[in-house]
């Protein structure tokens, strides 16, 4: 059977934690933690990825839990009068906000991050089979868990102003932020000739919103739980993958 | 020898003691002005190409031009710039003509309510005609470029009523209109989006009674929502680049519709106690530049002819010297906390973020932790 590898940012950590909970459960994957500030000791450099990604065997699937949080940037906290932004044509305006930002708008500066992903590019020309970009777990609907988590942060004060100052953005327009990029990850994931996994459809509400029971103990991250549906769908891929290499 | 009007006469009144036998930098044409601005004047900007040098060159030196349509602050300020925020005061684009400006007015009040008001390019394309170019690829809904348009609309009626000086650049006399009701568009239907058709849509060149007609009606109404807005008024010295005239060359067709747009201008001026003309025109046009400050196209206009122009605006409207203006960039003061505090909830989510992800931290988002 072939290897997979799951790759990437601290959202791996879910995953990590997902095998380490149940061992044995998918053998024929390994999941990396990718260097940054906070992952030195147990992480792997972008050559050192690049040159465990060459080293896989050909036709492997690799999946890159890269990227994505963009949304968080620009709407967990507010940033002023309360906006609302259209989905699509069937979309009828929030009764709540008083200001629309046109999505086109919102889209260009998303797509922002798209643009400066060279080091994605890098590791994807290294990959021996398959790419997926894997998508961020969906928003937590819930903002007082989310105020409660920030508040814990020692920095949360910026020039004066508290995070309770600035507020946590409504989670209608949390959600909208996180399906906007969800949307143009896949588009710039078939730019690029990659597949999109799209979140497990369990780990989700009726809404959208990221179930309680897949929550992290900060505020952006799923747990565990959540990292278990994501490597049961890697390990689908895998098995549909593995066989089409053994009838080809 | 007897005295005679022109023996007294100031030396600006005189070709050689003011052009001819001036270097072409040193000519100055404005005369008596009649209103100055300060750095709390709020200055507000509309007009053709031209208006845009003029709108940029007050925000670089450090005047309160007032922008009242700025975009969400949830938007990055370049990602507000792409999509023409803070291009002019408010997102309208170019305004060509009198009657477009008259009409923006009316609707943005509800005087009028055009019937061609919607133009869709694709089932996820859909444009302003009144300004086709706002918006980077359109909008994705009608009901969104309503939404916009309203939005938009209501920012224009703040400006309106908000600006201490409104400064419009006067920029042509083609235009093209709906048959049913007169609605002007920026550009004829077809160019940047709509579809042209003859049986609605008509060519019309206006003539200065059109253009004083017009411009009179808006500085009424402008006058009773801000009675102590001072208005000034200037013609772009870029030439139309193209005229639907098929009898004319593009040069005569210029020619007249600038001379139109100079004798209006004048007539307003004379008119209204609270009109002011500024020759930008002249400086750019005058033979005394040989040409020099138009780009190899002989229609744009070059920074160094822009310098000129504002270099005498500066000196004249805000009574120094333009090398003492700041460069930097000012807005009004309740725009500037705006975008001030959407910058710090960036920053601030960037950190925060920064404790749990580092996914920006790959490829880093250069308006998220820059605090500009």
């Amino acid at each position: 059977m072939s290897q997979a590898t799951v790759l990437g940012h601290s959202h791996c950590n879910a995953f990590a934690e997902a095998k380490a909970e149940n061992p044995g459960r998918w053998p024929a994957i390994a999941v990396h933690r990718l260097e940054d500030k906070r992952a030195k000791d147990d992480a792997v450099s972008i050559p050192a990825a690049v040159a465990l990604l060459k080293g896989q065997p050909p036709g492997a699937p690799t999946f890159f839990a890269i990227m994505g949080a963009y949304h968080n940037l620009l709407g967990l906290l507010r940033s002023g009068e309360t906006f609302d932004v259209l989905m699509g044509a069937d979309d009828r305006p929030d009764g709540g906000a008083t200001a629309l930002v046109p999505q086109r708008a919102l889209r260009s500066a998303i797509s922002e991050q798209f643009e400066q992903s060279a080091k994605m590019r890098n590791l994807m020309a290294a990959a021996r089979g398959p790419v997926f970009i894997v998508s961020t777990p969906p928003p937590k609907r819930n903002n007082d868990f989310i105020l409660e988590r920030f508040m814990r942060q020692k920095k949360q004060i910026y020039r004066g102003k508290a995070v309770e100052q600035f507020g946590v953005e409504r989670p209608e327009t949390r959600l909208k932020l996180w399906l906007l990029e969800a949307q143009l990850m896949t588009e710039w994931a078939e730019s690029l000739g990659a597949g999109f996994l799209a979140p497990p459809a369990a780990a989700s509400d009726e809404d959208g919103f990221l179930g309680e029971n897949y929550y992290s103990d900060d505020v952006t991250h799923a747990n565990a739980a959540y990292g278990a549906l994501v490597l049961d769908q890697v390990a689908a891929i895998l098995e549909r993958s593995s066989k089409q290499v053994s009838h080809g | 020898m007897a005295d005679h009007p022109y023996k007294s006469a100031p030396p600006r009144t005189s070709w050689r003691r003011s052009v001819g036998g001036v270097a072409p930098g040193e000519v100055d044409p404005v005369g008596d002005f009649g209103l100055t601005i300060n750095r709390e004047t709020n200055v507000a900007t509309a007009g053709s190409c031209f208006a845009q040098h003029i709108a940029r060159y007050l925000r670089k030196s450090g005047y309160n031009y007032f922008v009242a349509e700025r975009g969400h602050p949830v938007l990055p300020e370049n990602v507000r710039i792409a999509n023409n925020y803070g291009l002019f005061s408010a997102r309208y684009g170019n305004i060509y003509t009198a009657r477009q400006l008259l009409q923006l007015f009316e609707r943005a009040h509800g005087l009028f309510t055009p019937v061609e008001d919607c133009w869709k390019e694709a089932e996820d394309v859909f444009l302003d005609p009144f300004r086709p170019s706002v918006q980077p690829g359109g909008f994705i809904s009608e009901l969104e470029m309503r939404l916009d348009r309203d939005q938009h609309l209501k920012h224009v009626r703040r400006m309106f009523r908000k600006l201490d000086v409104f400064i419009f650049t006067l920029g042509l006399t083609e235009c093209w209109v709906s048959r049913a009701d007169g609605a002007v568009f920026p550009i004829c239907p077809g160019v940047e989006g709509g579809r042209f058709d003859e049986n609605r849509h008509a060519f019309c060149n206006e003539t200065v009674d059109d253009v004083v007609g017009e411009m009179s009606a808006f500085l009424m109404q402008l006058a009773r929502v801000n009675p102590k807005a001072q208005v000034i008024l200037t013609v772009s010295p870029v030439p139309l680049a193209a005229t639907a005239r098929r009898d004319q060359h593009v040069l005569t067709a210029t020619t007249y519709s600038k001379s139109v747009l100079r004798v209006a201008a004048e007539m307003l001026t004379n008119r209204f106690g609270h009109v002011h003309y500024f020759p930008s025109y002249e400086i750019i046009t005058g033979s005394f530049s040989r040409g020099a400050y138009y780009a190899p196209d002989l229609r744009n206009v070059l920074e160094n002819g822009v310098s000129h122009v504002m270099g005498l605006f500066m000196k004249h409207v805000a009574g120094e010297a333009p090398a003492s203006a700041p460069k930097r960039d000012r807005d009004d003061d309740e725009s500037a906390a705006t975008s001030q505090a959407a910058n710090d909830q960036r920053e601030l989510a960037a950190r925060l973020v920064e404790v749990e992800c580092d996914e920006a931290g790959l490829d880093p988002e250069p308006n998220a932790a820059s605090g500009n």
